[in-house]
């Protein structure tokens, strides 16, 4: 059974690793045009953003859950969009939903 | 390596300090949950290694326990990371100098995290060095991957109760504070927000894509409107 695992988990290992060296193979060699370009980091602001989303009702076990956290999320953003320090924020938002847990919400 | 190309991987590390909390608390869990499933230590490590994706690698922990479920591990594997291909295809432009056996070894090292500290970093300053820069985010960042998964095997079950929400919000805090902190032009602060919220829309139209099409809709109607804003200012 450790083999068979083994193998699983090599598989996942190699299907994983297919679909991030082909693309970045493939687009390295192509020229791109301005507009592309533009289209691409338009695209990766976009994905950052959804990973916030799904980082966010990931793991919330009710919707009080999703309330406190909602408040720690503005609260990461105000403080990093002010300091300009991403860990500042981001240990803002942590201490708001540990405080908050703490204290029953 | 020489002093500039060593400067730019240490403020590479620098970055990614962030980036070992986010990753050592998730594989803290990680480690608890293979723990928890029965799996020998070595098992999850591996797949930590080889994987090196977290939101693929719980599933797998949960099915690993039980029999026959090799196909179905692998197949949401592949479903679950197809986000990277997205990812690799839009940093790509940012590597244009490297060799492609460089490329080759980088390409294990793409996270989210990986991928977003270097694409805004690309955004305000972007040359030669920029895989030296990936590379000094991505390395301390899967240290710290590994070693969370060690250290939540092990010492995992001492954490006492009621961190679990605090440690669950990392992740999308410190995504959040980044952008928060990057992002300075005003489209781009725009289509950010609306993707954040056109996720929980797209993701009810096609369960389990929504943050790849969202992508792709979002970042398409941005040029558009771009494009039509542009013709529109220089024809009036």
């Amino acid at each position: 059974m450790v083999g068979e695992h083994v193998a699983i988990i090599l598989g996942m290992g190699v299907g994983t690793y297919v679909l991030r060296v082909v693309p970045l193979l493939l687009a390295h060699r192509l020229t791109l045009t301005p507009r592309m370009i533009r289209w691409f980091q338009f695209l990766s602001f976009s994905i950052i953003s959804s990973f916030v989303w799904f980082g966010f009702v990931k793991g919330a076990s009710s919707l009080d859950t999703l309330g406190f956290r909602g408040i720690a999320l503005g609260l990461t953003i105000l403080v990093a969009a002010r300091v300009r320090i991403s860990i500042v924020g981001m240990a803002a938002g942590v201490s708001v939903v540990l405080i908050l847990s703490h204290m029953g919400w | 390596m020489n002093s500039d190309r060593l400067t730019t991987f240490k403020e590479g590390a620098r970055a990614a300090i962030p980036v070992c909390f986010a990753f050592f608390s998730i594989t803290f869990t990680l480690g608890i949950t293979a723990h928890a499933a029965g799996l020998p230590s070595g098992e999850v490590l591996l797949m930590s290694a080889v994987v090196f994706a977290g939101p693929a690698q719980f599933p797998a922990v949960d099915l690993l326990s039980l029999h026959g479920q090799a196909l179905q591990i692998l197949v949401s594997t592949i479903f679950i990371n197809l986000r990277f291909a997205v990812m690799s295809f839009a940093i790509a432009p940012h590597f244009k100098r490297v060799r492609t056996a460089g490329l080759s070894l980088g390409a294990q090292l793409l996270t989210a995290s990986t991928f977003a500290v270097s694409f805004l970093r690309f955004q305000q300053r972007s040359g030669g060095d920029n895989f030296v820069y990936f590379l000094g985010v991505a390395i301390p960042s899967y240290a710290c991957y590994l070693a969370g998964t060690v250290a939540g095997y092990y010492f995992g079950v001492g954490i006492p109760s009621g961190f679990d929400e605090g440690i669950q919000f990392i992740f999308p805090a410190y995504l959040a504070a980044l952008l928060a902190s990057e992002l300075r032009e005003r489209q781009t602060v725009v289509v950010a927000g609306v993707a954040f919220l056109t996720t929980p829309v797209i993701e009810g139209l096609v369960p389990g894509w929504g943050l790849i099409v969202n992508a792709v809709v979002v970042a398409t109607a941005a040029v558009g409107v771009e494009a039509w804003w542009e013709s529109t200012s220089q024809s009036s």
